[in-house]
């Protein structure tokens, strides 16, 4: 399965990348902005995007707002990386059409789930109702 | 007064858990001790210039950052640190920056000399 993973911070996206890599045997591919996502998009035909919301140039909102207003990726599964995002965030996203949120920082906890979940999207389960992560205050 | 989550420089636990999510490759923990330090350093000097020349939403962006990497690698206080500078740059005051970006120099060398006795084979 190929992870387009999308986050601006070093540390982040060496743990979450070497763990989809040499724990899950995924292919990764890394992007640091919104804007280097969207080319990775066209480029790399990514199965499935783990997105940091808050990123300079441009951040995982705007580029989930482009993804699903265009056809050929409407139905692309985003999980949204996040510290937290509040209830307003959160419901703005489940609206944009987000399909998960994963708890940053990675834990091994958080890992197994996110396994879990890229399982399912692997095998082709349809995307169930994105909630948002539990216990979350102030958006990150 | 009783010490707070926020009050732990470094979070062993924390530690662990990479140590966990490493599994078998050994290097990955020292990779990411380094990748935290190399980052934070530059960042910290970042956001003492931002302060210098009043740049509130660099300052803000950069303890965002920071603030992250910190929570990631289990620097609790510095992770703390930068909320509270994060939440007075979006909110538009700087005043006390330059004394905060200083204790976060401070915090920041502290936590620098915890992780590499921490993660030292």
């Amino acid at each position: 399965m190929r992870i387009l993973l999308v986050e601006d911070d070093d540390l982040t996206r060496t743990i979450v990348g070497r763990c989809m890599r040499s724990r899950l045997g995924h292919d990764v591919v890394e992007a640091r902005n919104g804007r280097e996502a969207l080319q990775a998009v066209e480029q790399e035909t990514p199965d499935v995007i783990l997105l940091d919301l808050l990123m300079p140039v441009m951040g995982g909102a705007a580029v989930l707002r482009q993804l699903r207003g265009d056809a050929r990726y409407a139905g692309l599964p985003v999980i949204i990386m996040t510290a937290a995002a509040d209830r307003d965030t959160a419901r703005a996203l489940i609206q944009l059409g987000v399909t998960d949120f994963m708890v940053k920082p990675l834990t091994s906890v958080t890992a197994t789930r996110l396994a879990t979940r890229l399982t399912a999207i692997e095998a082709g389960h349809p995307a169930r109702p994105a909630r948002p992560a539990a216990g979350a205050a102030g958006a990150r | 007064m009783t010490s707070s989550f926020t009050d732990i420089r470094l979070d062993a636990a924390r530690l662990d858990e990479l140590r966990e999510l490493a599994g078998a490759d050994s290097a990955l923990l020292g990779e990411l001790v380094q990748i935290f330090l190399d980052d934070a350093a530059a960042r910290v000097s970042l956001l003492a210039e931002a302060t210098a020349v009043g740049d509130v939403a660099t300052v803000g962006g950069l303890a965002h950052a920071l603030g992250g990497s910190s929570l990631g690698i289990g620097a609790r206080r510095l992770a703390a640190m930068c909320r509270t500078i994060e939440t007075r740059a979006r909110d538009g005051g700087l005043t006390d920056e330059p004394d905060l970006v200083a204790d976060l120099a401070d915090e920041l060398a502290a936590v620098t000399r915890a992780l590499q006795g921490a993660t030292v084979p």
